[in-house]
């Protein structure tokens, strides 16, 4: 019986009790977003000539719908346009929102031809000049609607432009909106004379009138501004006005947001998945064509066909109806590669998108799965060695060419990298056709190596160089035997050099190639070692100081190639913040650079990029390396309007409007 | 008892004194913490978030410079850490500067429920299973069962884990198919949920927070029970009531589909979790109650009569759960961090990997707001055990009082 009093039956009931009511009080309440919306096709820059499998059928879609998963590696962030464009713009964001948005002009698919899509006329207008300023009016179409039906019009590109202004919104905005730079004298350090737009402004309905404070070129205007992502007033100018500052608008939620393409964002389960729904789009059963020379046959859904791009020649690359055919497509997050692969054997999931691609030691996984397919693209990038060319031997032009000589790419592609890597001679590839200069060859392409190693003595000796002992090739050891020593130009020898390249726990092609370029410029007599270096740290030297030697990085790029200006134009040095890390000078480029950045007219720019390319070439900044190709895998139920072109399917989001499922 | 227990607290009181003294000691080693986290992140060679707006020859330099003095990061080092400072001690913690403009607190809000469930969920059967076999071990001395469940443990211990985790996937996800191969939930189930994964993550956490302490109670207050049979028949009732009360309560409640699909998501990582750890309890158990078994209370009490089981449960095990109790409570303090392996592993979103990719982007507000809630958890456990053992061990509480 004492005991029996000490047991704490109260206690313990209460404890019973308060806990079922804590976890009753769990609630009902919904955390999960829902809303409407949906997408347009946009993108970004170039020209492009891949051939393609297409769709067979090209019918209007109809009521046949299926949904399809997509695995993606990282979750999203947010369910914000403005904020993907700003602060969040991650691929995988983009995959998400980024068909959301309407635009005046656009790129298709898989050529890049720049087409209209809010516009009437096929080409921007280029405008006039008003004074100081230059005018550009822009007559829009009608009968375009948002996802819930109001009308798409001249009044959201107005707003848009304005909230990217008003707000200060930075990121890939002040990318897409060139603005001008402002007169407050607190900002006299800006360049103000640099060309920017100055006001977007709707004088009706279907009118838009962009003034810059100067003449925009193709990158401003073309590439620029007539493309910017265009966002619906009606929804979120109520959250603007009530919006205190960017922060404020940019952490509310895009839950609602209509949209002007296939798809609306429906909901996401944070870290598991996301879900857009196929949704009312004006541009449905509308036909698309486009041919090997780029040019676009494009037939409304009331049946008007129009042309863009030039006259239609050549094989049919890409022939797509637009949908959405899919009632449903499904993001799955699954956190991880290995995850990926298992989801989309396993039948998870039906596409794994990624802008990474498919790492080829999945490959036979993947392959061994009778019902998924893999394809291959270009990548829009390239690897690269820099030299600095503000320091010795570095700035010698003839050193750089006989470094470049000694690189053999095809060897390095072929044999070592075997397939991993694709060689590479200019930073334009030949993937983005318009804009590649096809005549470029590498220096010394297509020699051996005993010819390379006699070109490359050839150069320096051209150059002026000497050496104490010459380099000779060794016919019997198939190798430089002896190896030059004390290499010198005007009596001035060589100090030990470097190139950083990333260690092999980072990216093995790079540190692979590093070796192996130490070791060529080792057979001339040049002192270089290649040093294993964290990518944060390349990054950090090659921005901002110029104490380095040579290094090995990669860019990612578009494919409109006003980046070639951004790397090589003496006025962007790197160790003034801009893009030109080798610090390259060079008056001619300069003026061609110049040139391009006015011109208004395709053909014009892509002579100058010859140019430019040219000079490059020559003059050796850079050494272009490779490439990667970029492999993705999907169900072979799933068909798409193309499955060749730069960077793939993922480089359109993975087009969903236009994916069908023959099942 | 009761009363000397009273003053063993009172503010002049020796322990008094010494838990004081304990909790100062916690602050200030928590400030040193958080102020060595800081320099370690910012020690990082290359700023990440400035190199990944430089990299992009879209942005104008006015967006980087712009994009930069939003996140702080335009100010000196120094002013950035005192800055930092003033608004976590004030219950700021600031913005992710890597998903700018969205709160750390939002972040960590999303994850951390998950975290917990999972591996609070691993840590209970990590603790059950390990202490009922080192029970068992020791009691079982050399014995063969001994022999077999030491080399599985130790070798499930030792094992790699990377590579056992994905063997149990290919097992029972791949090969069998009884198990999802990853996530903590699937889409089909959860696309019109009217509530959040979350939500039901917490419902779950806490109704199983309850009917664990209920029978854990319910039992420890069974054992002042002069009668065996009273004893048997409450622990009987407590567990009858507890997981009655339990699947009542989930059987009723509209939330159901999604706590089994939330279940079957934890089955495999918990069942791995729980097999690489619980030897680690195992092991201590066993030392522990082999300790136990040499004191004279342990023989007094077999000369006393009785029965075997009664001595292993009531007098051995109840005092080598000493230890255990204090390695559970520090292992309390790993639960919010998460596990950044098993999490990649099974593809769980939770603190672990949150951890990771903010340490890899230099995110330094979200890195340093998860090292810091790991840091506080854990000196908080280690405070917790120094009172524990205080208060359960005279030993030590004499000593402390010295």
């Amino acid at each position: 019986m004492r005991a029996s009093s000490k047991f704490p039956w109260r206690f313990v009931a209460l404890l019973a009790v308060l806990a079922m009511i804590a976890a009753a009080c769990g609630g009902s309440t919904s955390d999960t977003t829902a809303a409407p919306g949906d997408d347009v096709t946009e993108t970004t820059a170039g020209t492009d000539t891949p051939d393609t499998t297409m769709t067979d059928d090209t019918t209007p879609p109809s009521a046949e719908t299926f949904e399809y998963k997509i695995a993606v590696i990282e979750d999203f962030t947010t369910d914000n346009y403005w904020t993907y464009l700003d602060t969040d713009n991650s691929v995988y964001n983009g995959y998400l929102l980024g068909g959301q948005a309407a635009a005046v002009y656009t790129q298709v698919a898989p050529s890049f031809t720049l087409a209209p899509a809010m516009a009437v006329d096929a080409v921007p207008p280029v405008g006039a000049a008003d004074g100081d300023n230059w005018v550009i009016t822009v007559p829009l179409r009608e009968g375009m609607t948002w996802s819930d039906g109001e009308a798409i019009d001249a009044n959201d590109v107005a707003f848009t432009f304005n909230t990217v202004k008003d707000l200060g919104l930075g990121g890939n905005w002040l990318g897409s909106i060139p603005l001008a730079a402002d007169d407050d004298p607190a900002t006299a350090d800006a360049d103000e004379s640099a060309v920017g737009l100055l006001s977007v402004e709707a004088t009706d309905d279907y009118t838009v009138v962009y003034t810059f404070n100067g003449a925009p070129g193709l990158p401003l205007w073309q590439y620029g501004a007539a493309q910017f992502p265009v966002m619906p007033e009606h929804f979120w100018g109520p959250i603007v006005a009530s919006s205190a500052d960017a922060e404020t608008f940019e952490a509310s939620s895009g839950a609602g947001a209509p949209t002007a393409g296939g798809f609306t964002f429906t909901s996401r389960e944070e870290g598991a998945f996301a879900r857009l729904s196929a949704a009312p789009y004006y541009d449905t059963g509308a036909k698309t064509v486009v041919y090997e020379n780029g040019a676009v046959e494009y037939t409304s859904p009331a049946g008007v066909t129009e042309t863009y791009g030039g006259t239609p020649e050549g094989e049919v690359i890409s022939e797509d109806v637009v949908g959405p055919f899919a009632s449903e497509v499904v993001f799955t997050v699954t956190g991880g590669q290995d995850q990926a692969v298992l989801a989309l054997t396993e039948g998870e999931v039906d596409f794994w998108l990624t802008p990474l691609g498919v790492q080829r030691g999945f490959l036979d996984r993947i392959l061994a799965e009778s019902d998924l397919e893999v394809i291959t693209n270009p990548n829009s990038g390239f690897r690269y060695l820099s030299f600095n060319t503000r320091k010795f031997p570095m700035s010698d032009t003839g050193f750089r060419q006989a470094m470049a000589c000694m690189i053999d790419k095809e060897f390095m592609a072929n044999n070592v990298l075997q397939g991993v890597a694709i060689s590479l001679d200019t930073t334009v590839p030949p993937a983005n056709a318009f804009w590649h200069n096809p005549s470029i060859e590498a220096i010394c392409a297509g020699l051996s190596q005993e010819e390379r190693v006699g070109a490359a003595i050839q150069i320096l000796k051209d150059a002026g160089w000497t050496w104490d002992v010459d380099p000779e090739w060794n016919a019997d050891n198939l190798d430089v035997i002896p190896k030059g020593e004390g290499l010198k130009l005007n009596g001035e020898a060589i100090g030990d050099l470097t190139v950083l390249a990333p260690g092999p726990g980072y990216d093995p092609l790079r540190a692979t190639y590093s070796l192996f370029i130490e070791d060529w410029a080792q057979d001339l007599g040049i002192p270089l070692s290649a040093e294993p270096t964290g990518f944060n740290v390349i990054v950090e030297k090659v921005f901002g100081p110029t104490d380095w030697d040579m290094y090995i990085l990669g860019w990612g790029t578009g494919v409109f190639p006003d980046y070639v200006v951004d790397f090589f134009e003496s006025s962007g040095d790197s160790a003034e913040g801009g893009f030109n890390t080798p610090g390259f000078k060079n008056a001619e480029f300069d003026a061609l650079a110049a040139e391009f950045k006015q011109a208004t007219e395709l053909a014009d720019a892509q002579a100058l990029i010859f140019q430019m390319e040219e000079i490059i070439a020559t003059e050796v900044p850079y050494v272009v390396l490779f490439t990667t190709p970029v492999l993705e895998a999907f169900r072979n139920n799933l068909s798409f309007p193309f499955t060749a072109g730069l960077g793939g399917i993922q480089q359109w989001n993975g087009s969903q409007a236009s994916v069908r499922s023959s099942q | 008892m009761s009363g000397y227990h009273a003053n063993a607290f009172t503010k002049g009181s020796p322990l008094g004194r010494y838990v004081i003294k304990r909790f100062v000691q916690m602050v200030v080693l928590f400030l040193v913490f958080f102020a060595l986290s800081w320099i370690a992140l910012q020690a990082i060679p290359g700023n990440s978030i400035e190199q990944q707006l430089r990299l992009n020859p879209n942005l104008p330099p006015e967006a980087i410079t712009q994009a930069l003095a939003r996140r702080g990061l335009d100010k000196p080092p120094l002013e950035q850490f005192w800055l930092y400072t003033k608004s976590f001690f004030t219950g700021d913690l600031g913005v992710s500067w890597s998903r700018y403009p969205q709160p750390v607190s939002k972040l960590i809000a999303e994850r951390l429920p998950r975290t917990v469930m999972l591996f609070s969920v691993a840590l209970l059967f990590q603790y059950l299973v390990g202490f009922q076999a080192g029970k068992y071990l020791a009691w079982r001395r050399n014995k063969r069962g001994e022999i077999a469940i030491t080399i599985a443990g130790v070798s499930l211990f030792t094992v790699f884990y990377p590579w056992f985790g994905l063997m149990m996937i290919l097992l029972f996800a791949v090969k069998l198919g009884w198990v999802p191969t990853n996530g903590f939930i699937v889409e089909a189930t959860w696309r019109d949920a009217p509530v959040s994964a979350n939500r039901v993550m917490v419902i779950m956490f806490f109704s199983l927070l309850a009917v664990t302490a209920f029978i854990g109670l319910t039992s420890w207050a069974s054992s002042r029970l002069d009668r065996p049979n009273q004893r048997r028949l409450v622990k009987i009732g407590a567990w009858v009531v507890g997981l009655g009360g339990f699947w009542l309560f989930w059987a009723t409640n509209k939330y159901l589909v999604y706590a089994q699909d939330v279940a079957v998501h934890l089955v495999l990582p918990v069942s791995v979790l729980t097999m690489v750890g619980f030897a680690g309890v195992m092991l201590i158990t066993r030392t522990s109650m082999l300790e136990t078994m040499k004191e004279d209370f342990v023989t007094t009490a077999r000369a006393k009569g009785l029965s075997e089981a009664m001595v292993r449960d009531r007098h051995a095990a109840r005092t080598a759960l000493l230890p255990v109790s204090t390695s559970l409570v520090l292992a309390v303090a790993t639960v919010i961090d998460g596990g950044i392996i098993t999490e990649s592993i099974f593809g769980w979103p939770g603190m672990g990997q949150l951890l990771l990719a903010s340490v890899i982007s230099e995110d330094i507000p979200v890195a340093l707001a998860a090292f810091s809630f790991t840091g506080i958890l854990a000196l908080l456990g280690h405070f917790a055990a120094d009172i524990l053992y205080g208060v359960l061990d005279p030993r030590i509480r004499v000593t402390s009082q010295g």
